[in-house]
């Protein structure tokens, strides 16, 4: 009889921010690409969002559930390459590959690009916010760094956002790829928060606490800083 | 009549052979100064536009800002193209586009100077997009990305 037991893995906090991130960084990359004036002003609005997004996310990355801390996901290299040879044998279909370790939350690998994605996001919002197209459009704290600084971190800006399109590209194949070839069932639950425990092989687990009155607490005051960031120190 | 031809023929010869500037780095130094005075000229109308503040003073910057676009005619001299410029070597490979782009930023400042002048809000905003487009369509193509 298959055991059709599930757990609470992602807690809503989590979920959330996932699909509000994937919600703005399309819509700041769409107007960002295209440029007009119209585009930007609304790029810059997501832009603070992603900021707070990104913020409450590192915060929630050490006060957040079990499998939303760094502490779970982020292991050491020589686990890591072990869980990358595990794939590739599977991959290959190699018989004696060895059981690559079960894991509820983010897999090694999948933990660093979690890390890799939130810092170059970080870095993205951030240089937004020095940056100025020279026509019409200047990020609201332009005025605390030079012209010339202005600029390269404008290009900084340019460039990342031509790296995340990469990254991006990356993280929905790697998604795609444990779906179909390795049948790890990962987008459902990153929208439900759920997973069969019988998929992973663990027997017993328990719901994760999802703490949704201190992410709101944590997420009203990352909030409250952007916008004294950007409002306040604007001049 | 011969010297009305031989003049002719020099007029035309000369203006269809753009010789190299003497002076390359002025030349591009000058032009930075042309394209700041349009910066600050954008800066003005862009606080015009979101603070509200200032509002007669619209008019004032859309005018120079349609005389600055035809000064822009003649701020590209041949090998003006110096390291510290961020003029591409495009503006000159593509001799054809780029007098199109330089006609773009008269033709939206001109509709901007007239809409300015309407004191029609819409209209404002409507020319202040075609001009931004103009500013952003030439850089994409022709300014060295920073
Ligand atoms: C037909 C092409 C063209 C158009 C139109 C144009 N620019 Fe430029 N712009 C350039 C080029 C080329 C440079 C680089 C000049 C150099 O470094 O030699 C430049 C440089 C600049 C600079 C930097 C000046 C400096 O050196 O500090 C600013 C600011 C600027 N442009 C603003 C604008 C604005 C605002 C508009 C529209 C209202 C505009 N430009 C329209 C071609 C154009």
């Amino acid at each position: 009889m298959k055991d059709s037991r599930t757990t609470l893995v992602w807690d809503v906090a989590t979920r959330l921010f996932h699909v509000f991130l994937l919600a703005l960084v399309s819509v700041c990359l769409y107007t960002g690409l295209s440029g007009g004036l119209d585009e930007m002003d609304l790029h810059m609005v997501c832009g603070y969002g992603v900021l707070a997004l990104i913020l409450f996310r590192i915060i929630w990355g050490f006060a957040g559930s079990t499998h939303a801390r760094f502490s779970s996901f982020v292991v050491s290299p020589a686990r890591t390459l072990r869980h990358a040879q595990g794939i590739y044998a599977r991959l290959r279909r190699n018989p004696r590959s060895r059981e690559i370790a079960p894991s509820l939350g983010h897999n090694p690998m999948g933990g660093y690009s979690v890390i890799m994605m939130l810092l170059l996001l970080l870095a993205q919002a951030t240089t937004g916010l020095f940056a100025s197209d020279d026509i019409f459009i200047e990020g609201p704290l332009m005025h605390l760094v030079s012209d010339d600084q202005s600029q390269t971190l404008t290009g900084f800006h340019k460039l990342f956002s031509k790296v995340i399109m990469v990254i991006i590209g990356l993280h929905v194949f790697a998604v795609v790829c444990h779906e179909i070839f390795l049948k790890d069932r990962i987008l459902i639950p990153m929208v439900t928060g759920r997973k069969r425990l019988e998929e992973h092989s663990i027997s017993d687990a328990r719901d994760v606490n999802q703490k949704p009155l201190l992410a709101l607490v944590l997420f009203a005051l990352v909030v409250l800083a952007v916008y004294v960031l950007v409002d306040a120190l604007w001049w | 009549m011969t010297k009305v031809i031989r003049v002719l023929t020099f007029l035309l010869l000369s203006s269809a052979t753009t010789t190299a500037t003497a002076n390359p780095e002025g030349e591009a130094r000058y032009r930075q100064g042309v394209m700041k005075s349009v910066g600050g000229h954008m800066t003005a109308i862009g606080m015009i536009m979101r603070q509200g503040i200032h509002t007669d003073a619209l008019k004032f910057h859309a005018d120079a800002m349609a005389s600055l676009a035809k000064q822009s005619k003649n701020i590209y001299p041949e090998g003006s193209d110096v390291s510290r410029s961020e003029a591409l070597p495009a503006i000159w490979e593509q001799a054809k586009a780029f007098q199109k782009a330089t006609q773009r930023f008269i033709d939206a400042s001109e509709a901007f100077a007239e809409a300015a002048g309407s004191g029609d809000q819409r209209a404002v905003g409507q020319a202040l997009r075609g001009l931004g487009g103009s500013c952003k369509g030439c850089h994409d193509d022709f300014r060295a990305e920073s």
